[in-house]
């Protein structure tokens, strides 16, 4: 019987060894993750996908929820969304996200995305324009801390305004035997957007000095997609005149404020 | 006289360790096994036990067993084969597949190719040193180069495809800095085995190379 080997020697093939059972390990844990990756699954949540009004900031809201289920043995670990919505033009209409998500082993877990879209973004396009939108989003998402997938996508998407084609029409103004002046207006558009206005629109009439000649409040109730047709008269005082003035309206209603141009009275 | 323990082959000469000279082997056991070394000192042969231990061990028991050079060489060549469609002939073919799918690597092809071919060289060099002081530097170089190469092309690990409007990349740069731990153990093997060969010349030629 030989001579045990020497402690370096011994060291050495030792750690020889050892680099060939971390190439096994390595191998093993890499042919896992791929395989439970190549089982994950992404899905829309069907009852997620929204589009809501938020108050006070005229911006719409929109959420999606994402489920992705991990059926493998490792987490999944900075799933992340985030997006971008841009006009015809290249201007930044929506932006949006999603927070960092991580998927435990075995388990589904859904990402909330929400994207805010400033209605008044671009003088106000969005708002009285039905437009083909371009829609960006990059997803990320790391498997068992091993591959990191990224995920870009750009697509077109048309918007429906919420005040499409808004006209507030001044009738000729017709003086009225007490002295007072009749000034109807009408004003009709048509709801494209996927939610439905209800508030007031108050019309103002304004001489051509800008002075305000009168006011009216009229109730707004349209459902989604569908028409408004409106219609108001204003008595003015004859001291008023509107002639070579305008009308101008102002929305309030669903967390929208938004005055529309003004129109001018013939 | 009474050399010591094993470790005491430490005393071979160390003039001749790096040479390849005749082999420290009995003639007959190691036909057509070509030398390495100077004649090897009586320490070499020496069984446990000292001095007198050779009554019960013949004094010509080959306690090592070293290819000759040129067989280190042809074996080493055929060894280089496999290493080189490992390191070029696969990732050629890879790269070469994953176009025909409309996959954009991150990798630098030529690069890639390029240190393939040298590290295989050099892991045969190692091959062929084993039996001299050069192993040790070599196969450490070698598993350096090793490190170097995941390490480096770990920040180009990426692919792409497009589909349809949407892009799609996997990075996996974080696998190759994981892979990268596999030769790092080979560097400390590769030191260890060059302060071994520092301290103790060709202590460790009984072991690599029984006979």
């Amino acid at each position: 019987m030989g001579p045990p080997p020497p402690p370096l020697w011994r060291a050495a093939r030792l750690l020889r060894l050892l680099g060939y059972v971390a190439l096994a390990v390595l191998v093993a844990f890499v042919g896992s993750a791929i395989y439970f990756a190549a089982h994950a699954r992404p899905s829309i949540d069907p009852g997620s996908d929204s589009a809501v009004l938020v108050a006070s900031n005229s911006t719409v809201e929109i959420t999606v929820g994402l489920n992705l289920s991990n059926p493998g043995a490792y987490a999944i670990t900075g799933v992340g969304i985030s997006a971008q919505v841009r006009l015809p033009d290249g201007g930044l209409a929506a932006r949006g996200g999603s927070p960092i998500v991580t998927v435990a082993p075995g388990s589904t877990a859904t990402v909330p995305v929400h994207i805010w879209m400033a209605l008044n973004a671009e003088s106000d396009l969005l708002l009285t324009h039905d437009v083909h939108l371009v829609e960006s989003f990059w997803a990320n998402a790391t498997f068992a801390s091993l591959f990191t997938l990224q995920v870009n996508d750009t697509q077109n998407r048309s918007w429906g305004a919420p005040f499409y084609q808004f006209n507030a029409t001044p009738g000729t103004p017709v003086p009225e035997a007490n002295g007072t002046v009749l000034v109807p207006v009408t004003m009709s558009w048509q709801d494209s957007a996927p939610f439905g206005e209800t508030g007031s629109l108050l019309l103002q009439v304004l001489s051509s000095s800008h002075a305000v000649c009168g006011t009216s409040t009229v109730p707004v109730d349209v459902a989604a997609g569908g028409p408004a047709d409106l219609s108001t008269a204003f008595y003015l005082s004859g001291s008023c005149d509107p002639s070579g003035g305008t009308v101008v309206a102002t929305f309030t209603g669903n967390g929208l404020d938004y005055t529309f141009p003004p129109e001018a009275i013939p | 006289m009474n050399r010591g323990p094993v470790g005491a082959l430490a005393e071979a000469p160390r003039a001749s360790y790096g040479s390849m000279g005749p082999a420290p082997t009995a003639p007959g056991r190691t036909a057509g096994v070509a030398a390495w070394n100077a004649p090897a000192p009586p320490e070499f042969f020496r069984p446990p036990g000292g001095d007198g231990a050779s009554d019960q061990f013949p004094a010509a028991a080959p306690t090592v067993r070293i290819p000759s050079l040129s067989r280190r060489i042809a074996f080493g060549a055929l060894r280089l084969l496999p290493l080189l469609t490992l390191y070029v002939v696969f990732p050629y073919l890879g790269f070469q597949g994953l176009t025909q799918y409309g996959l954009v690597e991150g990798l630098p092809l030529s690069q890639v190719l390029f240190f393939g071919v040298g590290l295989a060289i050099l892991s045969t060099a190692a091959y062929v040193a084993r039996p001299t002081r050069a192993f040790g530097p070599l196969s450490t170089a070698s598993s350096l180069a090793k490190v170097a190469y995941l390490l480096y092309f770990a920040g180009f690990a990426w692919a792409a495809v497009s589909v349809s409007t949407a892009t799609v990349r996997l990075d996996f740069g974080t696998l190759l800095e994981l892979l990268a731990l596999v030769p790092a153990f080979g560097v400390a093997a590769g030191v260890l085995t060059t302060v071994q060969d520092v301290r103790h010349p060709g202590e460790r030629l009984r072991f690599d190379y029984p006979a």
